[in-house]
C-alpha cells in the first residue's frame, strides 16, 4: 500500500485560534478515507493545507509524495477539489464556471460533463448569481468530477444536495474508487461517511482522535444491548466493561465496551437468556463519547 | 520546484473577459476625456487673449492644490498659448485621480475581492501558479493603462499637440496608473477584506494629492514645486512639464515606484496565507450593545463607519475649499465673461466661488448617498438581509431605517460643509452674514440631495440590482453644474441634474416653489418604495 496524504504534527493559529493542534493524518490509497468531526474541528483547515493554500505553523505534510507548497502546481493537476463553501463568478453561467475549471486543469472531458451535468440534473445555462447553494455546490463537483485526477478531496460535498443527488454522489465516488483513485472525504455527516467510507478520522479540536477502518473502530466502542432473562444476575452492573445498565419491566439496557462482550454475554446466557437485542454502535455514539468530553474552548 | 506564474496566460484571458464591460467603460471614459476638453476649450476660448486671463489666475499659488505646479502658466505670451498647455497643466491632475482610481478598484476587485469570496480558492485548487491570479491582474493593469496612454497621447497629436510632449503625457499616465496598481497590491495584502484594500490605497491617492498641492503651493509664484511636492507621485506625473521643459525622468520615478510596490506586494503576498491579511482581524464584542434593537440602529451600525469618514472627508475638503476663497475672489475679475459665468453667473466673485464650493458639496453628498445605498442594496443581494426580514422587521422599515440614516447624514454632511465654507467666506472681508447665507445655501440643497436618495430607494424596490442607475442624475447632474454653460446645453437638457432645480446659492436667491417641489418628489419616490418593497420578492442567496 502507498501512502498518498501524510501529515506529522501540523500546527496551525489563526491569531489566538489553535486550529490544528499536532494532526496526523494518514491516507492510503485507494481508500475513501472519511475525515470525520464537528464545526470548527479543523477540517478544512487541514485541507487548505494539503493543497498548499495556506503554511502550517509546524510540521509537515506530503501529498501524493510531494511538498503542498513547493510542488502545488505538479501536485493539483493530480488533485481534484470540491471546497466547503463554493462561491462562482456571478456573472458567469454554470456551465461557463465548469468549463473554465477544466480548462485551468487541462483536462476538461466535454461528453463526461454533459452526462454528470444529466446525472445531477444541473440547469448550466444558468447565471451563477441565481443558484442556491447546492447548485454552486453540483458545479464544482462536476468539475472535479470530470477530471482524471488521482486523489480527490472533498470539503462537506453533499451539505447542499438532497438525498437523491447524494445517492447519485455515492456512486460516482464508487465509480472513482474502481479505477483506482484515492478520496478524501470530510464531513460532520456520518451517514454519509458510513455509506462509503472504509477508514475514518475523527478529529476534535485541531487533532486527530481516532482513525482505522470502522470495523476497527467498532471494537473499541459500546455495543448497546437490550436482553430479557429467566433468573436475575448479581453484580452485572459491577462487570467490567458494562455501563448504564437499567432494568425496566424485566428488559434489561446496558452498554458494553466491545472487548468485554464476550463475557457479558456468557454471563446473560448462563441467566436463562430469552431475548437480546444489540445494536452496534453509530458514528453518532461515537462521537458523542469524543465530543461529550470535549472541554469548551 | 512549481514555476508560481503558471497559468498566467488562461487566467488573465479569463479575468479579461469578465472585465470587459467595466474595463471597457473605464478606458472608454478616459480616453474621451482630452478630445472633450480640447473642444470645449477650443469653443469658449477662442484667441489666445481668452485664454490669457484664464491663465493667470490658474497660475495664483494658492490655487495650485486643484491645477499643478505651475508650468505653462507664467510669463504667459498670449500670442503662443495653446490649450493642450491648460490641459496638461491643469485637468490632466484629474485625469491622473481617475486613472489612478481605475487601477485601485481594477487591482482590489481581481485579486483581494476574489479571495474574500472564495473564488481564488477554486482556482488555486486547479495547477495555477501561486502567483499566477496577481500577475495575470497586473498584465491587465498594464494593458489598460498603455491604452490609456496611448489613447491620450494620440488625441493630443490628432488636436495639433506637439508629439514628443503628447508622448509625454500619455507615457507618464500609464506609469501613473501602473504606480497605483502597485500600490494597491501592497494595501490589499494588509486585510483580508477587498474593501480595506481599496480604501487604503484611495486614502494613499487622497494624501498624495494633499501632499503635491502643500508642496506646490508652499513654492510661491517663483518656483515650481518643493521638496514636499516630490514626496507625492502625482508630482512625477506633473514635473515632466509636458510642452514646457519635456522632462522624461520624473516618469521614469512612476515606473521605478510602480516596480517598487509591485516587488514589495510579491513578497509580502508570499508570505501570507490564501485568503487572509498579514494582520489577523481584531475579536469583537460577544454581545451586541443594548441600542441595537432595531432595523434604524441596525441601519446605522451597518452604515456608521463608512458614513463617519464621509463626514471627516467631507470636513476636510471644507477645509480646503473655504482657504482658497481668498485667491479665487482675486483671480476670477479677470476672466473672460463665459467663464465667470461658472462661477454663478454673477458679479460678486465671492458669491460665485461659495456658490460653487456649495454646489460641489451638493453633488458630492449625492455621491455619498448612492455609495451609501449600493451597500443597502448589497445587504440583499448578498443574503444579509433575509435573516432580518425573516424576524418580524416588515420591509418598509427596513428599507426606511437605512433611508433615515443616510438621509439625516447626508443633512449633517451639507450643515458641517456649508459652515466652513462660510467661515472662511466671512473672514475675508469681516462679512460674518456670509455664514448663515453660505449655512442656509447649503441647506436649500436638502431636497436635491433627497430626490437621488428617493430615487435610489425607488430603484431598489424594484430591484437592488438597479441601483447604480442613481448614478446617472448624479454624474451627469455634477458635470451639467460645472461645464453646463461651457457646453451651451439647452435648458431642457439641464432639467436631468437634480442641482438644477433648487437656486445657486448664495449667488442666487432662495425661492421656496422649486424647495417644496422637490422636497415633495423625494418624499413620493420614498412613499413609492416604501410601498412596493413588500410587494416585491426578496431575492434568496
Ligand atoms: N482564516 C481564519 N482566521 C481565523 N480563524 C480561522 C480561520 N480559518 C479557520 N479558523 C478557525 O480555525 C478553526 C478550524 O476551522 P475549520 O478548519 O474551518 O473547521 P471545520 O472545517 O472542521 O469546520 C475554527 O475555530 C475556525 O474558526
Ligand atoms: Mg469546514
Amino acid at each position: 500500500m502507498t501512502t498518498v496524504i501524510e501529515t506529522t504534527n501540523l500546527t496551525k493559529t489563526f491569531g489566538r485560534t489553535v486550529a490544528l493542534d499536532e494532526l496526523n493524518l494518514t491516507v492510503e490509497a485507494g481508500d475513501v478515507h472519511g475525515f470525520l468531526g464537528p464545526n470548527g474541528a479543523g477540517k478544512t483547515t487541514t485541507i487548505r493545507i494539503l493543497l498548499g493554500l495556506i503554511r502550517p505553523d509546524s510540521g509537515s505534510a506530503t501529498v501524493l509524495g510531494g511538498h503542498p507548497i513547493r510542488d502545488a502546481v505538479e501536485l493539483h493537476r493530480r488533485i481534484a477539489y470540491v471546497p466547503g463553501d463554493v462561491e462562482l463568478w456571478p456573472q458567469l453561467t454554470g456551465g461557463e464556471a465548469i468549463d473554465v475549471l477544466g480548462r485551468l486543469r487541462g483536462d476538461g472531458d466535454r461528453s463526461r460533463v454533459d452526462e454528470l451535468c444529466e446525472r445531477f440534473d444541473l440547469d448550466r445555462t444558468k447565471k451563477a448569481r441565481t443558484y442556491s447553494k447546492g447548485n454552486r455546490q453540483k458545479v464544482a463537483l462536476i468539475a472535479a468530477l470530470a477530471s482524471d485526477a488521482d486523489l480527490f478531496i472533498l470539503d462537506e460535498p453533499t451539505s447542499g444536495l438532497d438525498p437523491l443527488m447524494e445517492a447519485i454522489f455515492q456512486e460516482e465516488v464508487r465509480a472513482l474508487i474502481a479505477r483506482g483513485a484515492t478520496v478524501l472525504l470530510s464531513s460532520h455527516i456520518l451517514s454519509q461517511v458510513e455509506a462509503l467510507a472504509n477508514r475514518v478520522s475523527v478529529i476534535r479540536d485541531g487533532a486527530i482522535v481516532e482513525t482505522g477502518t470502522l470495523d476497527e473502530m467498532r471494537h473499541l466502542r459500546r455495543t448497546t444491548i437490550q436482553a430479557t432473562l429467566e433468573r436475575p444476575v448479581d453484580g452485572l452492573d459491577a462487570t467490567p466493561g458494562v455501563h448504564g445498565l437499567t432494568l425496566t419491566g424485566g428488559r434489561l439496557t446496558m452498554e458494553v465496551d466491545g472487548e468485554h462482550i464476550g463475557a457479558v454475554m456468557s454471563r446473560l446466557t448462563d441467566a436463562g437468556l430469552t431475548s437480546v437485542v444489540a445494536h452496534p454502535p453509530t458514528l453518532e455514539q461515537m462521537l458523542l463519547r469524543h465530543y461529550g468530553e470535549a472541554t469548551t474552548r | 520546484m512549481s514555476a508560481p506564474l503558471t497559468a498566467t496566460g488562461p487566467l488573465l484571458r479569463f479575468t479579461a473577459r469578465r472585465d470587459r464591460i467595466k474595463l471597457g467603460i473605464w478606458v472608454g471614459a478616459l480616453f474621451i476625456f482630452v478630445p472633450y476638453m480640447m473642444t470645449a476649450y477650443q469653443t469658449i476660448f477662442a484667441t489666445p487673449e481668452d485664454l490669457a486671463p484664464l491663465a493667470a489666475m490658474l497660475a495664483n499659488p494658492s490655487l495650485t492644490l486643484f491645477t499643478g505646479p505651475g508650468y505653462g502658466l507664467r510669463d504667459i505670451d498670449p500670442a503662443t498659448l495653446e490649450h493642450q498647455v491648460i490641459f496638461a497643466s491643469v485637468y490632466w491632475l484629474y485625469m491622473l485621480i481617475m486613472v489612478g482610481l481605475m487601477n485601485v478598484m481594477l487591482v482590489s476587485r481581481h485579486t483581494r475581492l476574489e479571495e474574500q469570496t472564495g473564488r481564488a480558492e477554486l482556482v488555486r485548487a486547479a495547477p495555477v501558479g501561486r502567483m499566477a491570479p496577481l500577475a495575470s491582474t497586473l498584465i491587465l493593469a498594464l494593458i489598460a493603462n498603455l491604452l490609456v496612454g496611448g489613447l491620450t497621447a494620440g488625441s493630443l497629436i490628432a488636436y495639433g499637440s506637439d508629439a514628443t510632449s503628447s508622448l509625454l503625457i500619455g507615457t507618464a499616465t500609464a506609469g501613473f496608473g501602473l504606480l497605483f496598481a502597485g500600490v494597491t497590491t501592497v494595501t490589499s495584502q494588509f486585510t483580508a477584506f477587498s474593501s480595506g484594500g481599496s480604501g487604503m490605497a484611495g486614502a494613499v491617492l487622497a494624501a498624495a494629492f494633499v501632499v503635491r498641492g502643500v508642496g506646490d503651493m508652499a513654492a510661491g509664484p517663483d518656483a515650481y514645486g518643493t521638496w514636499i511636492s516630490w514626496l507625492s507621485p502625482f508630482a512625477w506625473a506633473q514635473q515632466t512639464a509636458p510642452f514646457v521643459l519635456d522632462r522624461w525622468w520624473p516618469a521614469a520615478l512612476l515606473y521605478a515606484g510602480a516596480a517598487v510596490f509591485i516587488g514589495i506586494g510579491v513578497v509580502l503576498a508570499s508570505r501570507r496565507d490564501l485568503g487572509s491579511g498579514l494582520v489577523q482581524p481584531r475579536r469583537g464584542r460577544s454581545t451586541a450593545p443594548a441600542w441595537l434593537r432595531s432595523p434604524l440602529t441596525l441601519a446605522w451600525r451597518i452604515q456608521r463607519t463608512q458614513t463617519t469618514w464621509w463626514l471627516v472627508g467631507l470636513a476636510l475638503a471644507g477645509l480646503m475649499y473655504g482657504s482658497f476663497t481668498p485667491a479665487m475672489v482675486e483671480g476670477v475679475d479677470a476672466l473672460p465673461d463665459l467663464f465667470n459665468q461658472l462661477m454663478g453667473g454673477v458679479e460678486g466673485a465671492l458669491d460665485g466661488y461659495l456658490t460653487l464650493t456649495v454646489t460641489m458639496m451638493r453633488v458630492t453628498v449625492a455621491i455619498y448617498v448612492v455609495i451609501a445605498w449600493q451597500r443597502v442594496a448589497s445587504e440583499e443581494t448578498d443574503g444579509r438581509a433575509e435573516p432580518v426580514l425573516a424576524t418580524d422587521v416588515r420591509p418598509w422599515a427596513w428599507l426606511a431605517g437605512h433611508a433615515v440614516v443616510i438621509g439625516v447624514a447626508s443633512i449633517l454632511m451639507l450643515l458641517v460643509t456649508g459652515t466652513i465654507a462660510g467661515v472662511f467666506g466671512g473672514m475675508i472681508d469681516g462679512e460674518w452674514g456670509l455664514v448663515p447665507d453660505t449655512i442656509v445655501a447649503s441647506l436649500a440643497g436638502i431636497p436635491a440631495v433627497l430626490v437621488v436618495l428617493g430615487l435610489a430607494m425607488a430603484l431598489h424596490s424594484l430591484a437592488p440590482r438597479l441601483v447604480g442607475i442613481a448614478w446617472i442624475p448624479v454624474i451627469a447632474g455634477g458635470l451639467i453644474e460645472v461645464f453646463g454653460d461651457l457646453m451651451q446645453l439647452p435648458n431642457w437638457a439641464r432639467q436631468i441634474s437634480p442641482f438644477e432645480h433648487t437656486p445657486s446659492m448664495p449667488a442666487e436667491e432662495f425661492t421656496l416653489a422649486p424647495f417644496l417641489v422637490q422636497a415633495a418628489v423625494a418624499a413620493a419616490l420614498a412613499a413609492v418604495a416604501l410601498w412596493r418593497i413588500g410587494r416585491r420578492d426578496i431575492p434568496g442567496h
